[in-house]
């Protein structure tokens, strides 16, 4: 997209007298086909079942493949002398023999929600406000546990890992004295295998690239962000020169990675403290003014772009994860679009672009992940979840989520080329290379009402390139 | 060329309006470059007549440095580092897999790849044009944005064009206009249905949105209308169950009663009951739509429109209702159907269930409703074939039987009696006792009569 020549000549292309004889060339957009996976669509909601299901089919499908790679990394491995065995349940394991083996991380967190407490408690107090991390230094401990029991993990290797409840592991260790489990060495998934990438099969020679948006945050004010109005111009390639405008014809598809709506109020909203948010929604105040934004906003972009539209934490969708696509009626001019040109997405959604596989949540997911472990480095948690192979680790523990009984969906079997977590502080991407020749690209998608940016996702490269729309407000 | 001049100076100098390029070009039915190119030479034509005269706004596209002072993007330094820390404990952690390695690597490579610059497209005043070029690494392109009679106090003010841009264009067909105006055409658009979208300015939605929600109210009293007319109609029966339940198992069998039904005046009423779930702006020409066209292909996909046409088959079936019964029991059980269905729709209101769900209500709807029906042909069946393939059991309960004894006298009995119960209805057992009442009072309405005719004899 970006172009080679920079002189003043090109530059000042629109700076001219007009010449109604001038042609100008229509654009095409370039086109994709797009597959959306429907695995986080929840047809029946039943909830008689019980959450241990999804911890239970979790381990059944991750164990095979953390099975593989510890047998790999610890067969025959002798340790002082001494061989270390497999054993297969937690409970057989015995004090002083060296052996390893897998199951469940469980973080057993004073800090963290429990549902045990709130059911035990007498009566209720106000619920204390969300906190920014769950963790407390020396006081939180990580538990293992498979069908048969628990057993507590010790070792300085666990602090490196920043492991969080839910996500599957196989230790090396002893036990100890104490009954606590020394672990020595930790495996976990990695990063599944990976459809192979069919090259650049560049349609008309022309590059192909996705949009990625996240908390755009609509409030229908007469002060809403004039950078939304940018952002369409731009899409709609009626910005900047022929070059620029070319450029946006490149873009195929427009995802919105929840959040798209924000409160009606003008109140403007502070970083973190959107949690509060999702609790009562009270249908006697409802405001459509941001939904009609919304609707504006994706009716002029659709003649010309599709759009995916994911749910997000405030946004008007169920909240336990997955979330289910918006109501169409939300949309009353937009969902003239059919499905290909208007989707409305899951979230977490995962789809194929022109072979190019996305898997992508709102944020909820990291967000959840960031309250486990210490530092900011959200980046490193997004790569985590994917060698984790699990979407949502900490879903049902601390993240709402539905009891899945048949699968569980929040198992990444299929590892996809662009992984992107919406509504994060601030843009980031790292392309991560596995063993077997898996290349993915992590993306943290910024906030689009808070910095302005779009990223930019070519899809014969995986390169990635942010947009920032921005307003230069006069200086007095 | 002398059409924008006049255009323009008419709307800046008389109208004291800001026109964006977008503006003049759905104005003036021109090529956004176009229009571009009128502002600016509109914008050097009169200021050379008369200095600043007109103020303009310019957009500047290209690559600038990622400003450190804004948190909006790391600086890459930072976030090499943040890499570096996070990556190397995960490497050492893995002796065994090569996996990290590998990644660590690629990921350095990745973010010296990843440019330090940052695409930018900014909005700024004519003044300031100069500055905002300074600080791009790279200028891509530059042009008028828009232009106004006073240089504007606040960029946002832009936002009242956007609003006239976004009138015009939607009341145009926007597959057509595109090329006209130099948008980026999409060969690929798929319209649900091969209308246009109805033209709407977002005043008038915002009305509707209003509108919509008074609606409820009549509604509701609509269907207790509806309820009072139910005893003079002697057909109104048990037809809602059958239409329930037809809901449930398929479209299909609804499909294939609503034509024979035919009975078209009934949607007035059905229009109100219909726009619930859905926008009003649709409500009038898709209800009377509906009926033909939800089978077909293109609308399947549309969840609200079924549910739409769902209800619209409840309405129409009520029409060719067959067999006479008891009407007081029909309406009374209507009416608690009803409810449930209002409660069931409140729910939806506020809780996280998505009103796409349409399947869902109407089959949770009859599983409450074998209940009540079977019961009622002899008035004190208590043997009740159970629905579902749920677990089930069988309770005792006490009856009241009455019957009239060969003095005419009535004479009320409690008898044990087995019912049998699905697990899933244990939520609806308080169901018989609102039956009781019913009964008391049918009872005592005869019993009256015969406390006249008691005192008749005497």
């Amino acid at each position: 997209m970006a172009s080679s020549s920079g002189s003043e000549h090109v530059i000042n292309s629109l700076l001219r007298a007009p010449d109604l004889e001038r042609i100008y060339s229509p654009l095409e957009r370039v086109q994709t086909d797009h597959v959306a996976d429907p695995r986080f669509i929840v047809k029946e909601r039943s909830y008689q079942q019980q959450f241990s299901d999804m911890y239970f089919l979790r381990l059944a499908k991750l164990k095979p493949a953390v099975e593989e790679a510890a047998m790999e990394a610890w067969d025959d491995t002798e340790i002082s002398g001494e061989k270390v065995l497999h054993v297969d349940r937690v409970l057989d394991v015995r004090q002083g023999e060296m052996c390893w083996i897998l199951g469940t991380v469980y973080m057993d967190m004073p800090l963290k929600p429990n549902i045990l407490d709130d059911i035990t408690k007498d009566h209720w107090v106000a619920a204390p406000p969300p906190r920014e991390k769950y963790t407390e230094p020396g006081q939180d401990q990580t538990m293992l546990e498979d069908e048969s029991g628990r057993l507590r993990l010790i070792g300085g290797i666990l602090s490196t890992q920043n492991l969080v409840t839910g996500c599957v592991i196989a230790v090396m260790g002893s036990e100890t004295h104490d009954g606590d489990f020394e672990v020595v060495d930790l495996i976990i998934p990695d990063l599944p295998p990976q459809k192979k990438l069919l090259g650049s099969v560049k349609k008309e020679g022309r590059g192909r690239k996705v949009a990625l948006c996240s908390g755009l945050r609509f409030r229908g004010n007469v002060n809403e962000g004039y950078e939304t109005e940018l952002l369409v111009e731009w899409l709609l390639g009626e910005i900047g020169d022929q070059e620029e405008q070319e450029g946006a014809a490149s873009i195929a598809h427009l995802i919105l990675a929840g959040n798209s709506l924000g409160v009606p109020l003008a109140i403007p909203i502070v970083a973190g403290e959107e949690k509060t948010k999702k609790y009562g929604y009270d249908a006697s105040t409802y405001n459509a003014s941001p939904a009609l934004a919304l609707d504006n906003f994706l009716s002029q972009l659709l003649p010309s772009l599709p759009v995916t539209i994911m749910p997000g934490e405030a946004d008007p969708a169920n909240v336990s994860l997955p979330q289910q696509p918006l109501h169409p009626a939300i949309f009353p001019t937009a969902k003239q679009y059919g499905p290909g040109t208007f989707d409305r997405g899951t979230n977490p959604w995962t789809a194929e672009m022109d072979g190019v596989t996305f898997l992508g949540t709102s944020g909820q997911t990291l967000d959840d992940v960031y309250k486990y472990v210490e530092g900011d480095d959200r980046l490193g948690m997004a790569e985590r979840l994917l060698r984790w192979r699990l979407v949502a680790p900490t879903a049902p523990d601390t993240l709402w989520s539905y009891p899945f009984h048949d699968k569980d969906q929040f198992v990444i079997e299929e590892c996809p080329h662009v992984f992107f977590v919406g509504n994060q502080p601030e843009y980031k991407t790292s392309l991560l290379e596995g063993g077997d020749g898996q290349q993915v690209r992590v993306i943290l998608i910024p906030k689009f009402s808070e910095t302005g940016q779009i990223v930019i996702v070519d899809l014969d490269t995986l390169d990635v390139e942010t947009v920032m729309f921005s307003l230069r407000e006069r200086k007095e | 060329m002398e059409n924008h001049q006049k255009f323009l100076r008419t709307a800046l100098f008389s109208e004291k309006s800001v026109i964006s390029y977008r503006l003049l070009s759905r104005k003036l039915k021109v090529h956004v470059n176009q229009a571009k190119e009128m502002l600016y030479d509109f914008h050097t034509t009169e200021n050379a007549r008369k200095p600043n005269c007109v103020h303009a706004t310019y957009i500047v596209t290209g690559f600038r440095k990622p400003r450190p002072s804004t948190k909006s993007k790391a600086g890459s330094d930072g976030e090499s580092k943040d890499m570096e820390m996070q990556c190397s404990p995960f490497d050492s952690s893995f002796p065994g897999t090569q996996t990290t390695v590998a990644g660590e690597g690629e990921e350095k490579r990745g973010k010296k790849r990843e440019g330090l610059m940052l695409r930018v497209v900014e909005l700024c005043q004519e003044e300031e044009l100069d500055v905002a070029k300074a600080e791009f690494e790279k200028v891509l392109s530059v042009h008028v944005y828009s232009l106004e009679p006073v240089p504007l106090k606040d960029l946002s003010t832009l936002t009242g064009c956007s609003a006239d841009v976004l009138e015009i264009i939607q009341k145009e067909d926007p597959l057509k206009m595109g090329a006209t105006y130099g948008t980026v055409l999409n060969p690929g658009t798929k319209r649900t249905t091969g209308r246009v979208p109805p033209a709407s300015d977002p005043k008038k939605s915002t009305l509707a949105v209003q509108e919509r929600r008074n609606e409820v109210a009549p509604k509701k009293e609509i269907k207790s209308e509806k309820k009072d007319i139910k005893p003079k109609e002697p057909e109104a029966g048990t037809d809602g169950k059958e239409k329930k339940i037809a809901t449930k198992v398929s479209t299909a069998p609804v499909k294939k009663t609503a034509p024979s039904a035919a009975a078209k005046p009934k949607r007035g009423q059905s229009n109100l009951f219909a726009s619930w779930g859905n926008v009003p702006k649709k409500s009038a020409e898709v209800v009377s739509e509906s009926n033909s066209v939800v089978q077909s292909p293109k609308t399947e996909d549309e969840p609200d429109v079924k549910m739409e046409s769902d209800d619209d088959d409840d309405e129409v079936e009520d029409e060719p209702s067959p067999p006479a019964r008891d009407n007081a029991e029909d309406i009374r059980k209507r009416k608690e159907k009803e409810d449930e269905l209002k409660k069931m729709m409140d729910d939806d209101g506020d809780g996280d269930i998505e009103m796409g769900d349409d399947d869902e209500p109407p089959a949770e709807v009859t599983k409450a409703e074998p209940l009540p029906e079977t019961e009622e042909p002899g008035e004190t069946a208590t043997d009740i074939p159970s629905t579902g393939g749920r677990r089930r059991g069988r309770r005792k309960i006490m009856k009241k039987v009455q019957s009239r004894d060969d003095e005419g006298y009535l004479v009320t009995k409690t008898e044990a009696a087995w019912e049998s119960f699905s697990e899933d209805e244990l939520e609806h057992l308080p169901k018989p006792k609102p039956k009781a009442p019913m009964k008391g009072k049918k009872g005592a309405a005869t019993g009256q009569g015969n406390i006249m005719s008691f005192f008749g004899k005497k």
